[in-house]
Protein backbone atom coordinates (compact mmCIF):
# COMPACT_ATOMS: atom_id res chain seq x y z
CA UNK A 1 0.00 0.00 0.00
CA UNK A 2 0.88 3.74 -0.89
CA UNK A 3 1.80 5.98 1.62
CA UNK A 4 2.77 9.65 1.89
CA UNK A 5 4.56 12.36 3.52
CA UNK A 6 5.62 15.62 2.48
CA UNK A 7 8.17 16.39 0.50
CA UNK A 8 11.33 17.68 1.92
CA UNK A 9 11.76 20.44 -0.33
CA UNK A 10 8.41 22.14 0.72
CA UNK A 11 8.00 24.79 2.93
CA UNK A 12 4.79 25.11 4.08
CA UNK A 13 2.83 27.65 6.45
CA UNK A 14 -0.38 26.95 9.02
CA UNK A 15 -1.85 30.35 9.09
CA UNK A 16 -2.11 29.94 13.36
CA UNK A 17 1.81 31.67 12.84
CA UNK A 18 -0.53 35.00 12.51
CA UNK A 19 -1.26 37.02 15.05
CA UNK A 20 -4.76 37.32 14.31
CA UNK A 21 -7.21 34.42 11.75
CA UNK A 22 -6.67 35.69 7.95
CA UNK A 23 -10.01 34.30 7.10
CA UNK A 24 -13.19 32.57 8.39
CA UNK A 25 -11.55 28.67 8.63
CA UNK A 26 -7.94 27.78 9.18
CA UNK A 27 -5.46 27.68 5.99
CA UNK A 28 -1.99 26.25 4.97
CA UNK A 29 0.16 28.05 2.21
CA UNK A 30 2.29 25.97 0.84
CA UNK A 31 5.84 26.30 -1.61
CA UNK A 32 7.99 23.93 -3.65
CA UNK A 33 11.20 25.07 -2.98
CA UNK A 34 12.65 26.71 -5.50
CA UNK A 35 9.06 26.86 -7.97
CA UNK A 36 7.40 29.42 -5.70
CA UNK A 37 3.91 30.71 -6.58
CA UNK A 38 2.27 29.26 -3.30
CA UNK A 39 -0.72 27.60 -2.95
CA UNK A 40 -3.30 28.05 -0.23
CA UNK A 41 -5.41 24.83 1.08
CA UNK A 42 -8.54 25.37 3.17
CA UNK A 43 -11.52 23.64 4.54
CA UNK A 44 -10.95 20.23 3.54
CA UNK A 45 -8.02 20.05 1.73
CA UNK A 46 -6.70 21.68 4.91
CA UNK A 47 -7.62 18.93 6.74
CA UNK A 48 -5.91 16.07 4.38
CA UNK A 49 -3.06 18.82 4.89
CA UNK A 50 -2.41 18.51 8.41
CA UNK A 51 -3.28 15.03 8.83
CA UNK A 52 -0.37 14.32 6.18
CA UNK A 53 1.79 16.36 8.41
CA UNK A 54 0.78 14.00 11.16
CA UNK A 55 0.77 10.51 9.60
CA UNK A 56 1.66 8.69 6.41
CA UNK A 57 0.13 5.40 6.20
CA UNK A 58 -3.68 6.55 4.44
CA UNK A 59 -5.85 4.49 6.67
CA UNK A 60 -4.52 6.70 9.71
CA UNK A 61 -4.63 9.78 6.54
CA UNK A 62 -8.35 9.16 6.32
CA UNK A 63 -9.51 8.79 10.16
CA UNK A 64 -7.62 12.21 10.91
CA UNK A 65 -9.69 13.29 8.65
CA UNK A 66 -12.71 12.29 9.69
CA UNK A 67 -12.03 12.97 12.67
CA UNK A 68 -11.42 16.99 12.38
CA UNK A 69 -14.38 17.01 9.74
CA UNK A 70 -16.29 15.24 11.82
CA UNK A 71 -17.74 12.86 9.46
CA UNK A 72 -18.07 9.36 9.89
CA UNK A 73 -15.02 7.48 7.50
CA UNK A 74 -16.98 6.00 4.63
CA UNK A 75 -15.69 4.81 1.39
CA UNK A 76 -16.80 8.28 -0.30
CA UNK A 77 -14.49 10.08 1.93
CA UNK A 78 -12.08 7.63 1.18
CA UNK A 79 -12.10 8.19 -2.53
CA UNK A 80 -11.90 11.88 -2.32
CA UNK A 81 -8.87 11.58 0.53
CA UNK A 82 -6.73 9.44 -2.12
CA UNK A 83 -7.79 11.39 -5.01
CA UNK A 84 -6.36 14.18 -3.17
CA UNK A 85 -3.54 13.18 -2.21
CA UNK A 86 -2.27 11.56 -5.56
CA UNK A 87 -3.21 15.08 -6.75
CA UNK A 88 -0.73 16.61 -4.33
CA UNK A 89 2.18 13.79 -5.20
CA UNK A 90 1.46 14.25 -8.22
CA UNK A 91 3.02 17.92 -8.15
CA UNK A 92 5.39 16.99 -6.10
CA UNK A 93 4.33 17.93 -2.72
CA UNK A 94 3.75 14.62 -1.05
CA UNK A 95 6.39 11.41 -1.62
CA UNK A 96 5.02 8.37 -2.31
CA UNK A 97 6.66 5.71 -0.18
CA UNK A 98 6.03 2.04 0.74
CA UNK A 99 3.71 1.79 3.60
CA UNK A 100 2.79 -1.59 5.32
CA UNK A 101 0.61 -4.09 3.45
CA UNK B 1 -11.69 19.24 -2.46
CA UNK B 2 -9.27 21.39 -4.43
CA UNK B 3 -6.20 23.58 -4.07
CA UNK B 4 -6.41 27.16 -5.15
CA UNK B 5 -3.58 29.24 -6.43
CA UNK B 6 -3.62 32.14 -4.77
CA UNK B 7 -2.86 36.09 -6.18
CA UNK B 8 0.32 37.14 -4.58
CA UNK B 9 -1.38 40.15 -3.36
CA UNK B 10 -4.11 37.73 -1.06
CA UNK B 11 -0.92 36.49 0.95
CA UNK B 12 -1.03 37.59 4.27
CA UNK B 13 2.49 38.95 4.37
CA UNK B 14 3.25 37.11 7.66
CA UNK B 15 3.52 33.95 5.95
CA UNK B 16 5.03 35.65 2.81
CA UNK B 17 7.82 35.73 5.51
CA UNK B 18 8.31 32.53 6.74
CA UNK B 19 8.12 31.36 3.16
CA UNK B 20 10.68 33.49 2.19
CA UNK B 21 13.07 32.77 5.23
CA UNK B 22 12.41 29.00 3.99
CA UNK B 23 13.33 30.06 0.52
CA UNK B 24 16.87 31.94 1.44
CA UNK B 25 17.60 28.83 3.39
CA UNK B 26 17.14 26.61 0.77
CA UNK B 27 19.43 28.93 -1.89
CA UNK B 28 22.03 28.82 0.71
CA UNK B 29 22.59 25.55 0.99
CA UNK B 30 22.10 25.03 -2.69
CA UNK B 31 24.65 27.37 -3.58
CA UNK B 32 27.17 27.12 -0.11
CA UNK B 33 26.33 30.49 0.93
CA UNK B 34 26.96 30.94 4.65
CA UNK B 35 24.13 33.32 6.33
CA UNK B 36 22.54 33.52 9.35
CA UNK B 37 18.50 34.15 9.30
CA UNK B 38 17.71 36.92 12.06
CA UNK B 39 14.81 39.00 13.93
CA UNK B 40 11.23 37.75 12.95
CA UNK B 41 10.64 33.86 12.70
CA UNK B 42 14.11 32.80 12.89
CA UNK B 43 14.37 34.23 16.30
CA UNK B 44 13.88 33.18 19.89
CA UNK B 45 9.69 33.26 20.22
CA UNK B 46 10.18 35.43 23.09
CA UNK B 47 11.77 38.25 21.27
CA UNK B 48 9.45 38.30 17.85
CA UNK B 49 8.62 41.58 17.41
CA UNK B 50 5.48 43.61 17.55
CA UNK B 51 4.49 44.08 15.17
CA UNK B 52 5.37 41.34 13.10
CA UNK B 53 8.48 41.57 10.47
CA UNK B 54 7.94 42.60 6.65
CA UNK B 55 10.53 41.42 5.23
CA UNK B 56 13.13 38.20 5.93
CA UNK B 57 16.29 39.45 7.14
CA UNK B 58 19.46 37.37 6.70
CA UNK B 59 22.92 38.39 7.34
CA UNK B 60 25.34 37.11 4.81
CA UNK B 61 29.38 36.22 5.14
CA UNK B 62 30.75 39.35 3.17
CA UNK B 63 32.90 36.71 1.30
CA UNK B 64 29.92 35.36 0.16
CA UNK B 65 27.56 38.15 -0.70
CA UNK B 66 28.45 38.57 -4.35
CA UNK B 67 27.44 35.11 -5.47
CA UNK B 68 24.10 35.32 -3.03
CA UNK B 69 23.19 38.47 -5.11
CA UNK B 70 24.17 37.05 -8.46
CA UNK B 71 22.06 34.16 -7.06
CA UNK B 72 18.96 36.38 -6.06
CA UNK B 73 19.07 38.08 -9.55
CA UNK B 74 19.11 34.73 -11.60
CA UNK B 75 16.61 33.42 -9.27
CA UNK B 76 13.72 36.16 -10.18
CA UNK B 77 14.69 38.77 -7.44
CA UNK B 78 15.17 42.64 -7.80
CA UNK B 79 17.27 44.44 -6.31
CA UNK B 80 15.28 47.46 -4.43
CA UNK B 81 17.99 49.76 -2.57
CA UNK B 82 21.23 49.72 -1.93
CA UNK B 83 23.78 49.04 1.11
CA UNK B 84 24.37 53.25 0.80
CA UNK B 85 20.93 53.40 1.13
CA UNK B 86 20.26 51.57 4.41
CA UNK B 87 21.34 53.44 7.44
CA UNK B 88 24.27 55.36 9.02
CA UNK B 89 26.54 52.15 8.74
CA UNK B 90 25.62 51.68 5.63
CA UNK B 91 24.76 47.66 6.30
CA UNK B 92 21.69 46.24 4.45
CA UNK B 93 20.03 46.31 1.05
CA UNK B 94 16.44 44.92 0.33
CA UNK B 95 15.19 42.76 -2.38
CA UNK B 96 12.32 41.72 -3.68
CA UNK B 97 10.84 38.85 -5.62
CA UNK B 98 6.96 38.63 -6.54
CA UNK B 99 6.75 34.74 -5.09
CA UNK B 100 8.64 35.64 -2.00
CA UNK B 101 8.29 39.07 -1.02
CA UNK B 102 11.03 41.05 0.45
CA UNK B 103 14.52 40.78 1.86
CA UNK B 104 16.80 42.15 4.01
CA UNK B 105 20.63 41.14 3.20
CA UNK B 106 22.96 42.58 5.87
CA UNK B 107 26.22 42.81 4.97
CA UNK B 108 27.33 43.84 8.66
CA UNK B 109 25.02 44.35 12.13
CA UNK B 110 24.81 47.97 13.10
CA UNK B 111 26.95 48.16 16.45
CA UNK B 112 29.57 45.40 15.87
CA UNK B 113 32.40 47.54 15.55
CA UNK B 114 35.01 44.72 14.91
CA UNK B 115 35.10 44.03 11.06
CA UNK B 116 32.35 42.45 9.26
CA UNK B 117 34.31 39.12 8.69
CA UNK B 118 35.33 38.90 11.94
CA UNK B 119 31.94 39.85 13.61
CA UNK B 120 30.03 37.06 11.07
CA UNK B 121 32.72 34.34 11.88
CA UNK B 122 32.50 35.02 15.52
CA UNK B 123 28.35 34.56 15.08
CA UNK B 124 28.96 31.53 12.73
CA UNK B 125 31.11 30.03 15.53
CA UNK B 126 28.25 29.48 17.94
CA UNK B 127 25.44 29.09 14.96
CA UNK B 128 21.98 26.95 16.08
CA UNK B 129 19.36 25.88 14.22
CA UNK B 130 15.77 26.79 13.86
CA UNK B 131 13.05 25.58 11.85
CA UNK B 132 10.69 27.97 9.74
CA UNK B 133 7.97 27.15 7.61
CA UNK B 134 9.31 23.02 8.06
CA UNK B 135 12.84 24.28 6.55
CA UNK B 136 15.79 24.11 8.72
CA UNK B 137 17.10 27.35 9.09
CA UNK B 138 20.62 29.01 10.39
CA UNK B 139 20.72 31.11 12.83
CA UNK B 140 22.89 32.57 15.95
CA UNK B 141 23.30 31.15 18.88
CA UNK B 142 20.94 32.17 22.03
CA UNK B 143 23.38 35.22 23.68
CA UNK B 144 24.51 36.27 19.78
CA UNK B 145 20.82 36.58 19.07
CA UNK B 146 20.32 38.91 22.08
CA UNK B 147 22.98 40.92 21.35
CA UNK B 148 21.48 41.29 18.03
CA UNK B 149 18.18 42.11 19.07
CA UNK B 150 19.55 44.73 21.51
CA UNK B 151 21.49 46.67 19.46
CA UNK B 152 18.38 46.43 16.91
CA UNK B 153 16.14 47.95 19.20
CA UNK B 154 18.91 50.71 20.58
CA UNK B 155 18.82 52.20 16.97
CA UNK B 156 15.51 51.95 16.70
CA UNK B 157 14.23 54.06 20.08
CA UNK B 158 12.78 52.93 23.17
CA UNK B 159 9.29 52.21 21.91
CA UNK B 160 8.86 48.87 20.57
CA UNK B 161 6.78 45.89 22.51
CA UNK B 162 9.81 44.19 21.32
CA UNK B 163 12.03 45.63 23.40
CA UNK B 164 10.41 45.23 25.85
CA UNK B 165 10.59 41.41 26.17
CA UNK B 166 14.28 41.86 25.64
CA UNK B 167 14.67 43.81 28.27
CA UNK B 168 12.21 41.51 30.72
CA UNK B 169 14.97 38.81 29.78
CA UNK B 170 18.19 41.02 30.51
CA UNK B 171 16.38 41.32 33.86
CA UNK B 172 15.69 37.34 34.12
CA UNK B 173 19.39 36.89 33.45
CA UNK B 174 21.65 35.80 36.08
CA UNK B 175 25.01 37.79 36.77
CA UNK B 176 27.18 34.99 35.20
CA UNK B 177 24.33 35.32 32.12
CA UNK B 178 25.03 38.81 32.09
CA UNK B 179 28.58 39.15 32.31
CA UNK B 180 28.56 36.53 29.27
CA UNK B 181 26.48 38.80 27.11
CA UNK B 182 28.61 41.73 28.33
CA UNK B 183 31.53 39.47 27.25
CA UNK B 184 30.19 38.90 24.00
CA UNK B 185 29.38 42.71 23.53
CA UNK B 186 33.32 43.10 24.30
CA UNK B 187 34.76 41.27 21.60
CA UNK B 188 32.05 41.90 18.86
CA UNK B 189 33.13 45.86 19.83
CA UNK B 190 29.61 46.66 21.00
CA UNK B 191 29.68 47.90 24.37
CA UNK B 192 28.10 51.46 23.13
CA UNK B 193 24.91 50.35 21.49
CA UNK B 194 24.37 47.44 24.25
CA UNK B 195 24.48 50.56 26.58
CA UNK B 196 22.20 52.10 24.41
CA UNK B 197 19.98 49.62 24.76
CA UNK B 198 20.47 49.46 28.81
CA UNK B 199 19.85 53.04 29.16
CA UNK B 200 24.00 53.30 30.67
CA UNK B 201 25.18 55.30 27.65
CA UNK B 202 26.60 57.62 30.22
CA UNK B 203 29.38 55.27 30.56
CA UNK B 204 30.33 55.89 27.65
CA UNK B 205 30.25 59.64 27.70
CA UNK B 206 32.97 61.10 25.54
CA UNK B 207 33.54 57.80 23.13
CA UNK B 208 32.85 58.41 19.60
CA UNK B 209 29.99 56.46 19.46
CA UNK B 210 28.26 58.20 22.29
CA UNK B 211 26.09 60.73 19.91
CA UNK B 212 25.30 58.33 17.44
CA UNK B 213 23.45 55.99 19.58
CA UNK B 214 22.37 58.63 21.76
CA UNK B 215 20.33 60.00 18.28
CA UNK B 216 18.60 56.47 17.58
CA UNK B 217 18.21 55.16 20.82
CA UNK B 218 16.00 58.80 21.68
CA UNK B 219 13.77 58.20 18.43
CA UNK B 220 15.45 61.66 17.17
CA UNK B 221 14.50 62.88 13.53
CA UNK B 222 16.69 65.73 12.79
CA UNK B 223 19.33 64.75 10.14
CA UNK B 224 21.90 67.45 10.46
CA UNK B 225 22.22 66.14 14.00
CA UNK B 226 22.45 62.53 12.62
CA UNK B 227 25.14 63.90 10.53
CA UNK B 228 27.21 65.38 12.84
CA UNK B 229 27.07 62.21 15.26
CA UNK B 230 27.82 59.73 12.39
CA UNK B 231 31.06 62.63 11.18
CA UNK B 232 31.91 62.52 15.33
CA UNK B 233 31.94 58.18 15.26
CA UNK B 234 34.32 57.96 12.48
CA UNK B 235 37.14 55.54 13.82
CA UNK B 236 39.65 56.82 10.94
CA UNK B 237 40.41 59.19 8.34
CA UNK B 238 39.18 56.88 6.06
CA UNK B 239 35.91 56.76 7.46
CA UNK B 240 35.68 59.98 8.18
CA UNK B 241 36.26 60.48 4.56
CA UNK B 242 33.50 57.50 3.27
CA UNK B 243 30.73 59.63 5.89
CA UNK B 244 31.45 63.04 3.95
CA UNK B 245 31.18 61.53 0.52
CA UNK B 246 28.28 59.75 1.69
CA UNK B 247 26.50 63.20 2.86
CA UNK B 248 26.91 63.81 -1.12
CA UNK B 249 25.87 60.68 -2.80
CA UNK B 250 22.14 61.04 -4.07
CA UNK B 251 20.48 57.60 -3.17
CA UNK B 252 19.15 55.52 -6.57
CA UNK B 253 16.33 54.60 -5.46
CA UNK B 254 13.57 55.77 -7.50
CA UNK B 255 9.76 56.51 -6.75
CA UNK B 256 8.01 53.01 -6.87
CA UNK B 257 11.14 51.72 -5.45
CA UNK B 258 13.06 51.01 -8.41
CA UNK B 259 16.97 51.30 -8.73
CA UNK B 260 17.53 54.33 -11.41
CA UNK B 261 20.54 55.13 -12.77
CA UNK B 262 23.31 57.58 -10.88
CA UNK B 263 21.89 61.10 -11.10
CA UNK B 264 23.55 62.98 -12.56
CA UNK B 265 23.66 66.58 -14.28
CA UNK B 266 20.33 68.87 -13.45
CA UNK B 267 19.08 65.40 -11.41
CA UNK B 268 21.79 65.52 -9.19
CA UNK B 269 22.07 69.29 -8.89
CA UNK B 270 18.34 69.29 -8.20
CA UNK B 271 18.62 66.56 -5.46
CA UNK B 272 21.39 68.67 -3.86
CA UNK B 273 19.54 71.69 -3.79
CA UNK B 274 16.50 69.95 -2.75
CA UNK B 275 18.90 68.44 0.66
CA UNK B 276 20.01 72.09 0.73
CA UNK B 277 16.95 73.52 1.22
CA UNK B 278 15.93 70.39 3.48
CA UNK B 279 18.61 71.55 5.57
CA UNK B 280 17.74 74.97 5.94
CA UNK B 281 14.27 74.14 6.83
CA UNK B 282 15.84 72.35 9.57
CA UNK B 283 15.33 68.73 8.35
CA UNK B 284 18.91 68.11 7.48
CA UNK B 285 20.53 66.28 4.97
CA UNK B 286 19.50 63.20 3.65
Amino acid sequence: MTAYRIAPHVAWVDDEVLPRPYGPEPQVYIADLPEGRPLVLSGSSWAIWSAVARWQDPADIIAAVAAELDVPPSGELEGQVYRFLEQLADRGLLERVQGRD
Amino acid sequence: MTSIEPDEADIPNGVRVHLAHAYLAWLAKTYGVDLLHIKGPASDPRWQGFPASTDADVLVRPVHMPLFEQVLRSSGWQQKTEFADASAWQHAAVWHHPSWGYADLHRRWPGFGVSPDTAFERLWATRGRATVAHQQTVVPGHAEQFLVHALHEARSGHSRQSGHKLREEWDSMTAEERSGTEGLAATLEAEVGLAAFLGRLGDFRGHPEHDLWLYFSMGQDNRAREWWARLRSARNTAELVAVIASAWRVGRVAPGGALREDPRGLSYLSAQVHRLWRLLRGGGVT
